[in-house]
């Protein structure tokens, strides 16, 4: 439990200001949708002088601003792009604090084996996520009250933020992945931002041009809200495509970090 | 007698590089053992195989009877490990440091936590402080106190004296021998031979990955070499030694020097038969026969 809690502690600072920055993007948003809502004709304007592989790119259409959770779902394309970003950097920040704070022997040579290590860190980054899902869905649900958005499907709307579960749990195992395949990680930003907007701009291309394949590799696609809101359809398979990648890539993860020699620091 | 370590033809290869070749090694309980070799040697890499740093290629390794690979976390219950170079998490403090060390082992809290003022009382250390206001030298008291608060039964150092003033290293020295008076025992390894030669009891010499000698550090010095320091007349030419077993011959004006190994009666003959002012037969610096080994085996 040592290591658990002592990455937890690691981790409250910024869990915290995470679960602020994703508070503030849904109050940004949810602030806006009385407005959309009340005057469609503005919206219709809006959306029409939008041009055509915008809308396709972006999964806009009129019917996402007639109701809360079409609205909702649009707006999941930033949260999604923030929580990714903060799933995939704990993933990879804590797996490689011992290589940047060149603490790996002072851990390492304690009664311990790496397994013992690797799941402690795994269970404190996934409380961590846990925790900012958990904030984040109540501080959804505040400012539904507060700005009084009318009837809902709150089944759907669970749905949608289960989806941003899944999403960051995605992540924060690609960040496992990379902590072990890269060599030194020198900054952790660099390969968050690198990895995250990356993947967001393959999904964008693929819907550019209608490839459905890249929706197998950008998990931003595993969702077509578009479809899930009109008619409540859930493409199963990329869903299940994506969660063995998870799996693989946390395995893999696993296997290197606990048969790989740790080099001395120089 | 008990072996604590237990090294039988352990490799680790890099490629096709050899980190350490076929090393055999035993280190009984009780005993300060020195590890002595140049940079890029093999030391660190035995070390940190015995830790499971490192896996090894092949060969096998014992602690406390436990084989290394299978049986880390038991054996490192037991040891406390000071490596050549500290680091730590610069934002906690000292204390806090220490007992999160002391957390990992199965051992009575207080009495760690008692050991841990202690320690930190005898090398001056600040348990207040921040580790990253630290100076190199207080990191690696903080160093020495961790890998000493659980009492472990086998204390490995790799180069530990570097950042410590004489004073504290002689410090850490008494602390040394204090803890193999308890019964721990003690792997040291260094490149500085003036400190293995003041505390150890055997001394295994490694060069380029091999165990070329192992040896009690009393027979190192009594069966290798003799210094012989002479003043001579003029007349005296400098094929006058020209014995098997002198080594190292500098021939001053008036003075010369080598080193000897090999009958001391032969030596005496050779003496003997020449016009001597002074003469002086010591035991020669560590150091001067370990690179007497290191030139042989070249």
């Amino acid at each position: 439990m040592n290591i658990y809690l002592y990455e937890l502690r690691r981790l409250r600072l910024q869990t915290v200001i995470w679960i602020g920055v994703l508070g503030l993007a849904s109050l940004m948003f949810i602030s806006l949708y009385p407005a959309f809502s009340s005057d469609m004709t503005v919206t219709q304007q809006l959306m029409q002088n939008m041009p055509p592989f915008a809308r396709e790119m972006l999964g806009l259409s009129l019917s996402a601003f007639t109701t809360f959770l079409g609205f909702y779902s649009f707006t999941m394309i930033d949260i999604m792009l923030i929580g990714a970003a903060q799933a995939m950097g704990l993933g990879l920040g804590v797996m490689v604090r011992e290589q940047q704070a060149k603490t790996t022997d002072f851990l390492l040579t304690k009664p311990i084996t790496r397994t013992h290590v690797f799941v402690a860190k795994c269970a404190a980054m996934l409380t961590a996520i846990l925790i900012t899902h958990v904030a984040y869905c109540v501080i959804v649900y505040v400012w539904v009250a507060v700005f009084k958005v009318g009837e809902f499907d709150n089944a759907k709307v669970m749905v949608v933020n289960a989806s941003f579960l899944a999403l960051q749990l995605w992540f924060m195992m690609l960040g496992i992945a990379v902590s072990q395949l890269v060599h030194r990680v020198r900054s952790v930003v660099a390969y968050t931002l690198g990895a995250v907007f990356g993947l967001f701009a393959v999904g964008l291309i693929g819907a550019l041009i209608g490839e459905e394949k890249f929706r197998y590799v950008s998990p931003f696609k595993y969702i077509d809200y578009l479809a899930y809101v009109s008619e409540g359809t859930i493409d199963a398979q990329y869903w299940l495509v994506g969660g063995l990648m998870a799996l693989a890539m946390l395995v893999g993860g696993y296997m290197l970090y606990t048969h790989r020699d740790k080099k001395a620091v120089a | 007698m008990t072996n604590i370590i237990d090294i039988k033809h352990l490799t680790k290869m890099y490629g096709h590089s050899p980190g350490i070749k076929d090393v055999n090694l035993e280190i009984h309980e009780g005993e300060i053992f020195g590890f002595i070799g140049p940079n890029g040697a093999g030391k660190s890499t035995t070390i940190r195989t015995l830790l499971g740093l490192i896996q090894p290629t092949s060969g096998k390794a014992k602690i406390f009877g436990k084989d290394i690979t299978t049986h880390g976390p038991e054996i490192r219950e037991e040891i406390g490990y000071l490596p050549s170079e500290v680091f730590y998490y610069d934002d906690m403090r000292v204390v806090d440091l220490l007992n999160y060390s002391a957390s990992f082992y199965r051992k009575p809290k207080q009495a760690m936590q008692r050991r841990i003022r202690e320690l930190a009382a005898l090398l001056d250390l600040d348990l207040q402080k921040k580790i990253d206001d630290l100076s190199y030298g207080n990191k690696k008291k903080v160093g020495i106190v961790q890998g000493l608060l659980h009492s472990p039964k086998l204390i490995i150092l790799d180069e530990p004296t570097g950042g410590l003033d004489p004073l504290m290293q002689q410090t850490f020295f008494d602390l040394l021998r204090e803890e193999n008076k308890r019964g721990a025992t003690v792997l040291f390894s260094s490149h500085i031979l003036s400190e293995v030669q003041k505390l150890c009891d055997r001394v295994a010499i490694i060069k380029d990955g091999t165990i070329i000698k192992t040896e009690r550090m009393d027979n190192l010095r009594r069966h290798s070499y003799v210094r012989c320091k002479l003043r001579v007349d003029e007349s005296v030419g400098e094929h006058t030694f020209d014995l098997p077993g002198v080594s190292n011959l500098i021939v001053g004006r008036d003075d010369m020097s080598f080193l000897y190994q090999g009958d001391v009666n032969a030596l005496m003959k050779a003496l003997a038969g020449v016009k001597l002012r002074d003469a002086l037969l010591e035991e020669p610096e560590l150091e001067e026969i370990f690179m007497q080994y290191y030139q042989k085996d070249a």
